[in-house]
């Protein structure tokens, strides 16, 4: 290969290589097949993509037409977006709580949508994050999780700690699908000492039942202790739905 | 071989024009939904592997090579039968995977090639997915952005960078990364 094979390929994939140079390149496809095969792998890493950038719409679709095959609701319910300070965490988290214990899990039958009512989130205000953090909560508050990841994504670069957008961060990982990268942010929470430490757990086990492996999340959840009450409660009521 | 006349609603999928799911489900879900009860298994569990089927038949639909050449009603049930399989199997319930293996064999040949096919993918999908969680968060916007179909001078301006061919480079390194961690992870 040349040096400049990587970006021919690119502008190959793109569209955008002149004719001449379209046909010369696609000659020495026949030709060489290092050239072929990272051709092959860009093609594959680009249906990725595609496929990636399509999947909410995808999902949200399944999400209408559960309910009139299967009898199930399928697609979770999102909480409006309450905006706090920082130092509010541990009143926001008995907020989570408060809201948790009187919600009714037994709405439908689909345990992910059961149990994935998120609760409102309060997203940090600080002068320069401000803007961004507004745009963060109004995705979100939209049902717009890709948009909402990628916000929180940038206001978690700039304030790593926050254990507020980590858990939003993660919450908009797991609605898009990204599941290591909700992992990520509910591992680093529970492995944490912030008010929010048990929503990281619990968010570990909704991983499992949004993947609808139940078994998984049966399993976690008997490794799990949850002193937080109305954690406890819900963890309780998943433990008698998984039995 | 020649393309089935399903194809369309795999260029339907491809396209994202999932109003054509409607049909799909309207054929599909009760044929689906009546084997898994009759299974051992539930309404919940036919519906998730028939969304799953449907996630990973999306994701061969992707594949601007991929012509199907099997009905989809059959390709569909194969799928959703190897996946309620496999969880039977992680079920230790051996007696029900043994009655069903039995099937395996009954798919013609055209629909077991597009069934390999897609179970290739999808597990080629799920190993991308996993080294693209770990690319940097620039990287997985940049080619989040390419990917949307804008010119390389758009995405130039919309992350300041300055021109195409420094997309590009940037492009460049950030594929090349996930490469690396993909060829590393098989």
């Amino acid at each position: 290969m040349q040096s400049d094979d990587y970006m021919k390929i690119d502008q190959y994939l793109q569209g955008e290589l002149p004719a001449a140079e379209r046909e010369a390149l696609e000659n020495r496809f026949w030709e060489e097949p290092e050239l072929a095969a990272e051709l092959e792998m860009r093609q594959q890493m680009d249906t990725y993509l595609r496929t990636q950038a399509q999947l909410p719409g995808l999902q949200e679709k399944m999400a209408s037409l559960s309910q009139e095959h299967f009898g199930r609701m399928a697609k979770p319910k999102v909480r409006q977006l309450a905006r706090r300070r920082l130092y509010y965490a541990v009143a926001v988290a008995a907020t989570f709580a408060l809201l948790l214990f009187v919600w009714n899990p037994f709405a439908s039958n689909d345990l992910y949508s059961q149990f994935a009512e998120h609760p409102p989130l309060a997203l940090v205000e600080k002068g320069g994050e401000e803007a961004l953090a507004t745009q963060a909560e109004q995705a979100f508050e939209a049902g717009d999780y890709q948009a909402a990841y990628e916000a929180l994504a940038e206001l978690n670069a700039q304030a790593p700690t926050d254990p507020q957008v980590l858990l939003a961060l993660g919450i908009s990982a797991l609605e898009t699908g990204q599941l290591t990268a909700a992992r990520q942010s509910f591992e680093t929470l529970a492995g944490g000492q912030t008010a929010l430490r048990e929503y990281g757990s619990w968010y570990l086990i909704l991983c499992h039942l949004k993947e609808g492996n139940n078994e998984s999340a049966r399993e976690l959840l008997q490794q799990t202790d949850f002193r937080d009450f109305s954690l406890a409660s819900k963890a309780e009521l998943l433990r008698q739905e998984l039995q | 071989m020649q393309a089935h006349p399903d194809q369309q609603i795999i260029l339907d999928l491809r396209k994202g024009e999932f109003g054509v799911l409607d049909r799909i489900y309207k054929e599909h879900a009760p044929v689906i939904l009546r084997w898994v009860i009759k299974n051992n298994g539930q309404a919940a569990d036919a519906q998730d592997v028939f969304q799953e089927a449907i996630i990973a038949l999306h994701q061969k639909a992707n594949d601007p090579k991929f012509v199907l050449t099997c009905p989809l009603g059959g390709l569909l049930f194969s799928i959703c039968r190897n996946k309620w399989l496999n969880q039977l199997r992680k079920k230790n319930k051996e007696a029900e995977v043994r009655l069903q293996e039995e099937e395996k064999y009954k798919d013609d040949n055209s629909t077991v090639s597009v069934l390999e096919a897609v179970e290739e993918e999808e597990i080629r999908q799920k190993r991308l997915d996993n080294t693209f969680q770990e690319l940097s968060e620039l990287c997985q916007k940049l080619l989040r952005l390419l990917i949307s179909g804008i010119s390389s001078a758009e995405a130039a301006e919309r992350l300041g960078m300055t021109d195409a061919n420094t997309v590009y480079r940037r492009k460049n390194a950030c594929v090349g990364r996930w490469r690396t961690l993909y060829q590393a992870q098989n």
